[in-house]
């Protein structure tokens, strides 16, 4: 009697068993797919986006020959790792490299100070004119860099009391073919103002308020208890001014002559010639420069997790 | 989302405290504001009210500006090749805008979930961002290549579809270059919109969940309207940095073939630097400027103006 | 976090606060040093990279006595940004070194200072070649390197079609005919689309006897019908299927010619060095065989010539010693070790050295400066015609517009530029 009991009991605990963890397994092997399909689709979105970056990383590494060829194959029959450093070779690329690095610099860090107290203002507090300096931020970008680029030039060419001028700024060179001339213009852009301004709009302003009656001063309350709440942002904005100094062209090819102040790009425009492009040595070149950015993000993305941002509200 | 706290109307006790407050605003604003606005004022704005001047003139460049009048805006207006220019700008970002918007926003979602191997796949998307426009654009030629050396064509040899011309047609090279700008935009956009989901209460989502909602429905009613203000933004930014596509054009096609991909920063640097005509490309510059304000504010519209 | 980023502050502030200073310091001057007593700048888009400076100014520059220099190498691509800017601003360099095409412009601007005749005496340089230095019967700048165009073909595929080289085209009809014979299957028989297509009707329209602007560059010339004829040419030959718009090089991709798709490329002459480290056994004499573009009625073949010359500034301080220095460049000693850099077809025909010899196209070339006779330009208006000619052509080869229309919108673009002239 007990027997049967007993063994109805286990069957039934069995069958209660496996009705509880029956849920719980497809759920997990719910979950799990999900994980795969999400791996399985950031992998195809990652691999159409960084398949040209591999192209060129693959025909860094090519003879001119082998890219010239008729039959091409998709993986470079030998691989010349020398392209990269006849590369470097081919132009003063280190010094080119030391420039550019003071540029992007210089103007991440201004950018991260000024235009994150402008974006601060324009977006936390109220006063008279703010839209009007707004609408000015904005308007300001969108003017093409052509229009200006002359009378920009003829600015900096004629600052008073530089590079020989006198007090009116004639007679001499001004700022052209010196640091100024690099990094003095581009210390605030307007882009990143108004990205600044996005991003502390989503701060809360009672903070703001209760850090006042609390006996704090403005400043204390933008550096020490608004900013730190957006420092994704704070990355964001470095991260794109530092590429964006990185990268800068025009401005650096027209405002110097010597080559000591060139930047990377200028020095890359050595392989695209009248006569024709050094397509691997370009490509080897491109890839290096791109390495500090890319090993920058890949640092410093690490910071954009989930919740680390507090409200802030206590 | 969290409103500026406005200052009420002053009522007889509290009047002075209030107005100090507001008054302290005002300065305090503007300390936080004056650096950088000074800055712009004088490097950008100033030189934006030299090339407005300018618009009135003829200027060579090499010699000093001579009066105009309002010649350079007239012959915009009897220019079509710069309608064209403009008119393909507008299709691009039609086109290009809420494509690649709605991909970088699912696109960073994804890269929010803590998959394994995240870091590589965020650095993969924003590879295209950090690499020279220049080498980008000639990767694109050999990918577009009309001949059988071209990746698209030769993915097509195996499917039987005959060799396309791609960026030597006039009806296919705006498409190919859509595509090519889409790709390019996608890893800024996707960053922005990373950064900005960051500072999502996870506790709205966990409590979503609770009540059983999907993953969709939690993006759709969560994540979306969170994201307005950044949307907003974005939508502006791509705006404005659509129609100063420059670097890529000039690369991939020229404005070609048969002007069928110029736009509109092509034709001002073509005006300015190959025709040396400083002051129409000046004008054209104003012009410019006056459609991104109009698009600006049909943005805001658009977007219902939700971005505080 | 706070303290993190206060640091990180004031090391910022103390960094940028210091750069500026130092900068402000060593602000301004160019170049400098050097006991010279003379100083010359140069802007030039050749020469590029650490090898170019050191042909340039270590072996050739380093020849001129008691002068010191400051050179500007400018990504040819940009050359005109970076001229206009330094014009604008008034520090323009004393030597500039431009292309063809731009001379006229910029002479009619002023920007460029007159050369007396006498700097050519003695520098074996063709008379053709001075078609492009000259403004109003003035030269204005002197051939450095040319530019020759002529038509590479591959033997093979002319023996195949059993075209011998002694009895080639000598008219542009009978050269269609041709074209039709030697065009492979699945390709095209000439590539002229790789090529710069405003350049391949200003090569064309020679050969129809025409020219782009009159004599004194005030009226257009190109409408008497040469022009048209030209453009059609090239319509007929799509039409005949001997060429094909889609077939086309890019930059960094290979020539359809050296994909063999094509049996016959418009090429430049300054392509010959890529030519030679890409495609090194297509390019000899047993694989490669060149001829000029004939002429529509049979008369004298035509080679398009561009290139880079040396001119003055107006504004130079010193032009005399400016001019000293481009007769000093023209220099044979001076003139190989720049040709051996660059490449290129020196403008001098004298140089029997291995390093022109050895160039199959410069010496080709340099043999057929007579027939030099086609170049773009002309014109001060050519600036503000130059933009608008390819979207033109462009447009009547894929059929959206017929060759008269094509050329009457270019008529009346070039008529409104002369007006501002």
């Amino acid at each position: 009697m007990t027997d049967v009991l007993e063994q109805a009991e286990e069957r039934a605990a069995v069958a209660v068993d496996e009705v509880a963890r029956t849920p719980r397994r497809t759920a997990s092997q719910r979950r799990r797919t999900r994980r795969l399909l999400l791996f399985v689709l950031l992998t195809v979105v990652a691999v159409v986006m960084a398949a040209p970056f591999l192209w060129m990383l693959l025909t860094a590494v090519r003879t001119p020959q082998e890219l010239f060829a008729v039959d091409m194959p998709l993986l470079p029959r030998e691989w010349h790792w020398e392209n990269f450093s006849t590369a470097l070779a081919t132009a003063p690329f280190l010094t080119y490299a030391r420039n550019s690095f003071v540029i992007a610099l210089t103007h991440t860090l201004s950018n991260l100070v000024l235009a994150s107290m402008a974006g601060y203002a324009l977006a936390k507090i109220r006063f008279r004119g703010s839209t009007v300096v707004f609408a000015f931020v904005l308007a300001s970008m969108m003017i093409p860099f052509y229009a200006i680029v002359i009378p920009e030039f003829l600015m900096v060419r004629h600052v008073p009391l530089a590079g020989g001028n006198n007090l009116f700024g004639q007679d001499g060179i001004g700022w052209i073919d010196s640091w100024p001339a690099l990094l003095v213009p581009g210390l605030v852009s307007p882009f990143y103002i108004f990205l600044f301004r996005q991003f502390y709009l989503g701060t809360p302003t009672e903070l703001m308020e209760a850090s006042r009656l609390d006996g704090a001063g403005e400043i204390r309350i933008y550096s020490r208890i608004i900013s730190p709440l957006i420092k994704p942002g704070m990355l964001t904005v470095a991260l794109l001014a530092f590429e964006s100094g990185w990268n800068n062209f025009l401005w650096p090819l027209l405002v110097t002559s010597r080559s000591e102040m060139r930047v990377i790009q200028l020095g890359l425009s050595v392989f695209r010639q009248e006569a024709g492009t050094d397509f691997n040595l370009l490509m080897a070149g491109t890839a290096m420069a791109a390495v500090p950015m890319i090993v920058l993000f890949a640092i410093f993305q690490r910071q954009f997790v989930n919740g680390m941002v507090a409200t802030g509200i206590k | 989302m969290t409103t500026t706290t406005a200052a009420p109307a002053a009522t007889g006790r509290r009047a002075p405290r209030r107005q100090t407050l507001a008054r302290r605003q005002a300065v305090w604003g503007w300390v936080f504001a004056l650096p950088a606005t000074l800055h712009i004022a004088l490097w950008t704005g100033f030189p934006i009210l030299v090339a407005m001047l300018l618009s009135l003139t003829h200027y060579d460049m090499l010699n000093p500006p001579s009066w105009a009048g309002i010649s350079n805006y007239t012959a915009i207006a009897n220019d079509p090749l710069f309608w064209r220019a403009m008119w393909h700008n507008l299709i691009i970002a039609a086109v290009g805008i809420p494509v690649s918007m709605l991909l970088a926003l699912v696109l960073a979602v994804l890269l929010n979930q803590g998959v394994r191997g995240t870091g590589a796949f965020r650095t993969a998307v924003f590879l295209p961002h950090v690499t020279a426009t220049v080498a980008i654009a000639m990767i694109w030629l050999w990918i577009y290549s009309p001949g059988q050396n071209g990746l698209l064509n030769y993915v097509g040899g195996f499917l039987g579809i005959p060799n396309q011309p791609f960026l030597n047609s006039p009806s296919q090279a705006l498409p190919a270059v859509i595509l090519v700008t889409i790709w390019q935009g996608l890893g800024l956009k996707t960053m922005i919109y990373l950064a900005s989901l960051q500072t999502i209460d996870q506790q709205l989502y966990e409590a979503a969940e609770i009540d059983g909602a999907s993953a969709v429905q939690r993006f759709r009613h969560i994540t979306v309207p969170i994201l307005a203000p950044t949307t907003f933004f974005i939508l502006v930014t791509s705006i404005i940095g659509n129609f100063q596509t420059f670097d890529l054009i000039y690369v991939l096609t020229s404005g070609g073939p048969a002007n069928s991909t110029t736009v509109v920063t092509y034709e001002i640097y073509e005006t300015a630097f190959q025709q040396f005509r400083m002051g129409l490309a000046s004008a054209q510059s104003v012009v410019l400027l006056v459609v991104l304000v109009v698009l600006t504010v049909l943005a805001r519209r658009l977007t219902g103006g939700r971005d505080d | 976090m706070e303290l993190n980023r206060r640091n990180f502050l004031t090391a910022a502030g103390l960094g940028v606060g210091g750069l500026l200073l130092g900068a402000c310091g060593s602000g301004g001057g160019t170049g400098g040093g050097g006991g010279g007593t003379g100083r010359v700048s140069i802007l030039t888009p050749e020469f590029a990279g650490t090898e170019g400076k050191e042909t340039f100014e270590g072996t050739i520059l380093s020849g001129f006595p008691d002068t010191s220099f400051a050179v500007d190498y400018t990504d040819w691509n940009r050359l005109n940004e970076k001229l206009s800017a330094a014009v604008a601003g008034g520090v323009v360099a004393d030597l500039i070194m431009l292309g063809a095409g731009w001379v006229e412009p910029f002479a009619h601007k002023g920007v460029l200072a007159e050369l007396p005749d006498s700097l050519a005496d003695g520098k074996a340089i063709n008379e053709n070649l001075f078609k492009v230095a000259g403004y109003e019967g003035t030269t204005y700048a002197m051939p450095y390197f040319v530019d020759g165009r002529i038509l590479m073909y591959h033997r093979e595929m002319f023996d195949k079609a059993g075209i011998s080289e002694d009895a080639l085209p000598t008219n542009l009809e009978d050269f269609r005919e041709m074209l039709k014979e030697v065009k492979p299957d699945g390709g095209v028989a000439i590539d002229l689309f790789t090529q710069n297509l405003r350049q391949v009707w200003a090569h064309l329209l020679g050969a129809f006897g025409g020219s782009m602007f009159s004599e004194d560059g005030m009226s257009v010339a190109f409408t008497d019908g040469s022009g048209v004829d030209a453009l059609q040419y090239l319509l007929d030959l799509v039409d005949d299927g001997t060429i094909d718009f889609s077939v086309q090089g890019a930059e960094g991709q290979p020539r359809p010619w050296q994909q063999k798709v094509a049996a016959i490329d418009l090429q430049n002459s300054s392509a010959w060095p890529s030519l030679t480290e890409q495609t090194p056994e297509l390019v000899t004499p047993e694989s490669m065989g060149m001829m000029l573009l004939p002429s529509a009625d049979g008369g004298d073949p035509v080679m398009f010539q561009g290139g880079t010359l040396l001119a003055v500034s107006s504004r130079s301080k010193d032009p005399e010693l400016v001019q000293e220095l481009v007769s000093f460049l023209l220099e044979p000693e001076n003139m190989l070790p720049a040709v051996e850099m660059v490449g290129k077809v020196p403008s001098r025909d004298d140089l029997d050295d291995p390093i022109v010899t050895d160039n199959l196209m410069a010496t080709y070339i340099i043999d057929n400066f007579e027939y030099a006779t086609a170049y773009e330009g002309g014109s001060p208006a050519w600036m503000e015609v130059r933009g608008a000619v390819e979207g033109e052509i462009e447009a009547a080869v894929v059929g959206q517009k017929t060759a008269a229309e094509a050329i009457d919108a270019l008529a009346s673009l070039a008529n409104d530029a002369l007006t501002r002239v």
